[in-house]
């Protein structure tokens, strides 16, 4: 009897640990992450949380703002067709929503990496006035008010107390999962589909004259730049600058990846383009001195021919299969059902 | 019984009874058990600190109100001449004068010696402020972590004073940083008396006329946080 209840005891030890560790899965030419998974190891149900989480406007003030609002599945977690973020009781923010993928490669976060840590990321938005205006309190203390979170926070973390650092950690869980790596790009890397001719031309031109800043294959070094762009002097943001206080890092924002264009659309800091061609064209109508950067002292050496031959190999890091993966959508069967617990 | 004998064991109790309360002053003179009892006593003008209390503080010529005082205590240590004690279990203690328990931490040392003193730090580590979320008193939900921007606010302290100029004669003190050249973390050293700790914190040198007046918003690790945080060390006293 003693022996089966020690057996037993050390049964539900391991149920508690909610469920069997994952292992991120990216292609064999991708570096290393460089989030610290030892102290957050992935398990489905912890990313079932964080998916739940990431959808439910519980985490907005008045219920009514979710992260997905301005971080569209559909447009790889970006928010297309707002320049600027579109928070609660229709807040307009100062910066355009970036798309969420391959999160678990970056290791600062926000235009002016703010935030070093993907963990805490999540705060920003909750406590920003045009955002959510929420804090992590009274989120905790609604979740912790919610039968159907208990459930989830034991099933998950073998727990059904809610606290800031659980729900901070699922959420980071659900963002770490959404790896952006089948586009064509990827699949002519694995060997198992060609550029075309035009995409061949475009992908060389790219490797000369972008790949210093947007390194494949993440397609971002994931620093800071200053590219060059006047500022909007409605907005004066200064970027980095805002955090470091440096001179150097005046005008700097991250360097975002130019996988899934297509959806992600407008572009830079505080979404002043719409189409790649007036990316390229900034480029291209750089003055000396506008932008601090070695690779951008003078403009890019670009002909009409040639910029649209490198967005014909800028659309094969569009990727699809990622955009439109059920796994990472609206998740109904755990926001709908028992929607009143 | 022989007399003789009752007289030598009544004299050796006697000796016992006055004995005892030196030894145990001795025992006292400073610290050898494993069980330490810190206790926290913040102090405005000379007197015990209660949030919302109105108290008249001479060096701004009028009146201050604390409401709310919260501060990390961390790497917290203990040493001799000869020995240190630093692993003391619990690595961070976020005090908050609203939280009584708080106030009064009890620490299991695992060595049993006589320290003399005792050190800490004031403030969250920057090895800690990289890692991702965490639990316990460092979970970000205790009102002690910047959302704007990562990183823990090591100290915050916030109160109203007729002379303070802003909006509800409100000043707000949230001192955090951690990367050069703003990291606000403090080391401070203190001589312990005995297994109770009693630690003042005189925040009343912090209510200078150009903190109240001028300096009445940090929230942004910069110069200004900076030369408020250099303070803290000299707020700390141990009393006997």
């Amino acid at each position: 009897m003693k022996i089966l209840i020690i057996i037993l005891a050390a049964f539900m030890g391991f149920a508690f640990t909610g469920g069997n560790l994952l292992k991120l899965v990216y292609p064999s030419y991708f570096p290393e992450p460089v989030y610290a998974f030892k102290a957050n190891q992935l398990t489905q149900e912890k990313i079932n949380l964080g998916r739940m989480l990431f959808y439910d406007p519980v985490l907005s003030k008045d219920q009514t703002i979710s992260c997905a609002d301005c971080h569209s599945p559909y447009n790889a977690f970006a928010h297309t067709d707002h320049d600027l973020s579109h928070g609660i009781h229709d807040s307009i923010g100062t910066r355009n929503a970036p798309a969420l993928f391959n999160l678990a490669w970056q290791n600062t976060f926000m235009w002016d990496g703010a935030i070093h840590n993907l963990d805490m990321q999540a705060l920003a938005p909750l406590n920003h006035p045009a955002e959510m205006d929420e804090d992590i309190e009274n989120v905790v203390q609604k979740l912790n008010e919610s039968t159907r979170y208990k459930k989830a926070f034991y099933s998950a973390w073998g727990d059904s107390i809610v606290t800031g650092e659980h729900f901070l950690k699922a959420i980071s869980q659900f963002q770490l999962s959404l790896v952006s790596a089948t586009a064509k790009y990827d699949a002519v890397k694995s060997g198992t589909a060609n550029f075309t001719e035009q995409e061949q031309t475009g992908y060389s031109l790219f490797q000369n004259n972008c790949n210093s800043c947007h390194r494949e294959p993440l397609f971002s070094t994931y620093g800071f730049a200053n590219n060059g762009l006047a500022i909007d002097t409605a907005l004066n943001d200064l970027g980095r600058y805002g955090i470091t206080e440096k001179e150097e890092d005046r005008l700097k924002f991250k360097i975002p990846s130019l996988r899934n264009l297509s959806y992600t659309f407008p572009y830079m800091h505080d979404g002043r383009f719409n189409k790649l061609s007036e990316v390229l064209n900034h480029y291209t109508h750089l003055q000396p001195g506008d932008s601090p950067e070695r690779a951008l002292r003078s403009a890019l050496p670009l002909t009409s021919r040639d910029k649209t031959d490198i967005i014909a190999f800028l659309l094969t890091l569009d990727d699809k299969e990622f955009v439109f993966d059920l796994k990472n959508k609206y998740p109904q069967e755990l926001l709908l059902e028992n929607k009143n617990q | 019984m022989d007399k003789k004998y009752l007289s030598i064991f009544l004299s050796f109790l006697v000796l016992l009874f006055v004995n005892l309360p030196l030894k145990a002053q001795k025992m006292d003179a400073s610290c050898n058990s494993g069980t330490i009892q810190l206790q926290i006593h913040p102090i405005l003008n000379k007197q015990p600190l209660v949030l919302g209390q109105r108290v008249f503080v001479p060096l701004l010529n009028d009146s201050v109100q604390i409401d709310r005082l919260r501060f990390y205590l961390s790497n917290m240590s203990f040493s001799n001449a000869s020995d240190t004690q630093k692993n003391i279990g619990q690595q961070f203690f976020l005090i908050d004068i609203e939280d009584s328990t708080s106030l009064n931490p009890q620490l299991q040392l695992k060595k049993v010696n006589q320290w003399d003193d005792i050190h800490f730090s004031v403030g969250v580590d920057s090895a800690t402020q990289l890692k991702g979320a965490q639990g316990g008193d460092l979970d970000p939900m205790h009102g002690m972590y910047w959302s704007w921007r990562s990183g823990y606010i090591n100290f915050k302290c916030e109160g109203v004073s007729p002379v303070c100029p802003s909006r509800k004669n409100a000043f707000l003190f949230h001192i955090g940083g951690f990367q050069s050249p703003f990291n606000t973390i403090q080391s401070v050293s203190l001589p312990v008396y005995s297994d109770t700790v009693v630690i003042q914190i005189d925040i009343t040198p912090l209510l200078t006329l150009s903190s109240i007046t001028e300096n009445y918003q940090l929230m942004s690790p910069n110069a200004k946080a900076m030369t408020f945080a250099n303070q803290f060390p000299s707020l700390f006293h141990s009393i006997p």
